[in-house]
C-alpha cells in the first residue's frame, strides 16, 4: 500500500484538480449549465492551440523516429475496435450502437487526461512526441473509421463519400491544427517569438483547465449502473486495453522501459469525449458511453498508479 | 532597451485577447456563452491567483515595501472618492455608486497584473509589489465597498462576515495571507493544482472577455460609464504618474504603480454586483469597455516606462 501511495504520488496534484471540479458542482458553487460551453472551448480552443504549439516546434525526425510507437497503439486500437465491433454485433448490438461501441471501447481520452498526465511522469515534457503520434493516430481513426461506419447505412447499402468525409474532417480545430502544426514543422518556418508566447500562454491552461472541466463531469452513479454496457465499455477500455497495449509493446516491439510506460499509460486513459459525443449523435448508446467515461477516468488513476509501480 | 523590445513583451497578451475577440466576431464562438469562461475566471482563476500571490509573497518583501502600499492607496482612493459623489450627486442608489465607483478605481490585478508576470522578463520580481497593491484593494474591498453593498436592514444584517466570505476572492487572499504568515510551505499536492488553476488565467481571462468584448458597447455607454472609463483609463494612470514623479519612485516600482493603474475594471465586481443583488450589465459593460483601451494602454506604459526588472 506504502508502494502504491509513494508511486501514485505524481497523480495526486491531477486528482486534487479532478477533485476541485467535482466539489465545485455538487456544493453548487459552479453551474452545471456552464460544463457543456467550457469542454467545447477546451476541445476547439486549448487543445488545437497546444497541438500546435506542440507539432510545429517537434522536430520532424523525433516524430518520424517514433512511427514503431504508431504502429503499436494503431494495433492494439484496430484489435480492441475490431473484436469489440464483433463481439457486440454478436450479442445483438445494432451496426450504429456497435460502431459506437468500438470507439468508446478503443479511443482513449489523450486531450483532458493523457496529456496532463504525461506532463506529470518524470521528464514528461520530453515524451510530448509520443502523446503526439497517438492523437494522430487517434484522429485517423475517428475521421477515417469511425465517423464513415456510423454514417454507413447497412440496411440500405450505400457507399460513403470519402471526399465529403476528408472535407468534413478538416473542419475539425484539432485536426487544422495539427495540419498546421506538420506543415510548419516540415517546411522549417521558425514560428515568431510572440506567436509561441501567445501560444504558450494559452497551453499553460491546459492542464487545470481540462481536469477542472472534466471533474466538473464525474458522478458515481455508473457505481450503481445495472447496464451491463456500461460495465463492458468500462472494463474494455480500463483494463482489457492497456493489458493489450503492454502484450504488443513486450511481445512485437523492443521498446525499452519509457516508451512502455507511456504506451501502457496512453491506453489506460478514459474513454474519449469525442466517443461519447458520436455516441450521442449517432447511436443509441449515448447515455451508457458517458456512464462509461466517467467510470473509466475514475478506473484510470488507480489503474495509472499500479503501472508506475509495476513497469 | 529600445521601445519596439519592451513593446513586444507585451503583444503576447495582445494577440491572446484579438484570437477571443475574432473567434467571436467570426462566429467560430457564441460570444454570450463566454459567460461561461467568466464564470470560471471569478469562480477558478482568480481565487487560485489571489492565493499563490500572498502565498509567494514573504512577510518580509511585504513590510519592505509598505510605502508603495500607501501610495497605490492614494492613487486608488482618489478616483474611488471623487466618483463616488459625482454618482451620489447625479442620484444614484447608494449600492450603484458603490459599484460604480469601485469599477472606476479598482484594477484587474489578479488577471492583468499576472499576465504582466507572465510575460515580462524577470516577472517574478514584481510578485510582491503586486500583492501589496492587490492586498490594498481587498482592504478597500472589505472596509469600504462590501458594507456600502449589503443591506443593513435586511433579515440577515447580523451575518455581514459571512456575506463577505461569499466572495471567492476574499476567501482565497485571507487564506494566502495566512499561509503567508504562517510562512509554512504548502505540500506540491496542494501547490501543484494552484498552480494549474492559476495558469488557466490567460486562456479564460483573456480569450472569454476577448470574446465579450464589443465595440458596439462603446456607442451605448452611459453618461456615468463613460465618466467610470475615464476615471479608470486616463485619471487614475496620470494620478499614478503623478504621485511615481511626486515621490520619486525608482524605475521598477514606478512602472508596476502606473501598470497597475493602467489594468482594466476588475472582472470580480461583476460577481460582487450578481452577489448583492445589484443590476451588475452596468458594471459588466463598464469593464469590457475599460479592457481594450487598457489592453492598449498597458502595451504604451509598456514601451515608456518598462525597464529592466531584477
Amino acid at each position: 500500500m506504502e508502494a502504491f501511495l509513494s508511486s501514485a504520488s505524481f497523480l495526486m496534484p491531477l486528482v486534487v484538480l479532478l477533485a476541485f471540479g467535482y466539489f465545485a458542482v455538487r456544493f453548487h458553487y459552479f453551474k452545471l449549465d456552464n460544463i457543456a460551453y467550457l469542454l467545447k472551448f477546451f476541445m476547439y480552443f486549448v487543445v488545437p492551440a497546444t497541438t500546435f504549439l506542440f507539432t510545429a516546434r517537434m522536430p520532424t525526425h523525433v516524430v518520424f523516429e517514433s512511427w514503431p510507437f504508431a504502429l503499436s497503439f494503431a494495433i492494439v486500437v484496430v484489435i480492441m475496435s475490431t473484436v469489440s465491433y464483433i463481439l457486440s454485433r454478436y450479442f445483438g448490438l445494432s451496426h450504429k450502437n456497435a460502431t459506437a461501441f468500438a470507439s468508446c471501447a478503443s479511443m482513449p481520452n489523450i486531450g483532458f487526461v493523457g496529456l496532463p498526465i504525461l506532463l506529470s511522469l518524470p521528464n514528461g515534457h520530453n515524451l510530448v512526441h509520443y502523446w503526439l503520434v497517438v492523437m494522430l493516430v487517434t484522429l485517423a481513426f475517428i475521421s477515417f473509421v469511425f465517423v464513415p461506419m456510423l454514417r454507413l447505412d447497412t440496411k440500405h447499402i450505400s457507399v460513403v463519400n470519402i471526399g465529403r468525409v476528408f472535407a468534413e474532417s478538416v473542419k475539425v480545430p484539432l485536426i487544422i491544427a495539427t495540419i498546421l502544426g506538420i506543415v510548419v514543422a516540415v517546411s522549417g518556418i521558425s514560428l515568431p517569438d510572440f506567436a509561441i508566447q501567445s501560444l504558450s500562454l494559452i497551453s499553460n491552461g491546459i492542464v487545470g483547465f481540462g481536469l477542472v472541466c472534466l471533474g466538473m463531469t464525474v458522478t458515481f452513479q455508473f457505481l450503481f449502473e445495472k447496464s451491463y454496457l456500461v460495465w463492458l465499455l468500462i472494463v474494455a477500455k480500463g483494463i482489457v486495453m492497456p493489458l493489450l497495449a503492454y502484450l504488443i509493446a513486450t511481445n512485437l516491439f523492443s521498446f525499452d522501459k519509457q516508451q512502455l510506460l507511456v504506451s501502457v499509460v496512453l491506453a489506460c486513459c478514459p474513454v474519449a469525449g469525442i466517443g461519447v459525443i458520436l455516441a450521442h449523435q449517432r447511436s443509441d448508446i449515448g447515455y451508457e458511453a458517458g456512464q462509461a467515461m466517467v467510470g473509466t477516468i475514475v478506473l484510470c488513476f488507480v489503474s495509472i498508479a499500479l503501472c508506475h509501480i509495476l513497469l | 532597451m529600445s521601445v519596439w523590445i519592451k513593446l513586444m513583451y507585451l503583444v503576447p497578451i495582445t494577440v491572446v485577447f484579438f484570437l477571443g475577440y475574432l473567434s467571436s466576431v467570426t462566429g467560430y464562438f457564441r460570444a454570450n456563452e463566454s459567460k461561461s469562461l467568466i464564470a470560471f475566471l471569478q469562480r477558478f482563476s482568480i481565487p487560485a491567483v489571489s492565493f499563490l500571490l500572498f502565498y509567494e509573497t514573504k512577510f518580509s518583501d511585504f513590510v519592505k515595501h509598505l510605502d508603495f502600499a500607501w501610495m497605490f492607496a492614494l492613487v486608488t482612493l482618489i478616483p474611488l472618492i471623487i466618483v463616488k459623489i459625482y454618482a451620489g450627486y447625479k442620484g444614484h442608489s447608494t449600492k450603484e455608486t458603490t459599484l460604480i465607483a469601485a469599477s472606476s478605481a479598482m484594477s484587474d490585478l489578479p488577471v492583468m497584473g499576472f499576465l504582466l508576470i507572465l510575460c515580462l522578463p524577470h516577472g517574478d520580481s514584481l510578485i510582491p509589489l503586486l500583492s501589496i497593491a492587490f492586498s490594498v484593494q481587498i482592504f478597500f474591498l472589505i472596509v469600504l465597498i462590501q458594507p456600502a453593498l449589503i443591506d443593513k436592514f435586511g433579515a440577515l444584517r447580523h451575518l455581514y462576515f459571512l456575506k463577505i466570505l461569499r466572495m471567492p476572492i476574499i476567501i482565497a487572499s485571507i487564506l494566502g495571507v495566512i499561509w503567508m504568515t504562517l510562512d509554512v510551505p504548502l505540500s506540491p499536492i496542494l501547490h501543484k493544482p494552484i498552480d494549474g488553476v492559476a495558469k488557466t488565467i490567460p486562456v479564460v481571462g483573456l480569450i472569454g472577455v476577448g470574446m465579450l468584448v464589443s465595440f458596439r458597447v462603446y456607442a451605448r455607454l452611459t453618461k456615468i460609464q463613460i465618466i467610470v472609463m475615464l476615471a479608470k483609463c486616463v485619471a487614475m494612470p496620470l494620478i499614478a504618474y503623478l504621485v511615481a514623479t511626486l515621490f520619486h519612485l525608482d524605475q521598477i516600482n514606478r512602472f508596476a504603480l502606473i501598470a497597475f493603474s493602467v489594468c482594466p475594471s476588475a472582472s470580480y465586481l461583476s460577481l460582487l454586483a450578481e452577489q448583492c443583488d445589484t443590476d451588475n450589465d452596468v458594471i459588466f459593460d463598464t469593464t469590457m469597455a475599460t479592457f481594450f483601451i487598457s489592453i492598449i494602454l498597458l502595451l504604451l506604459v509598456s514601451g515608456l516606462f518598462f525597464d529592466r526588472l531584477i
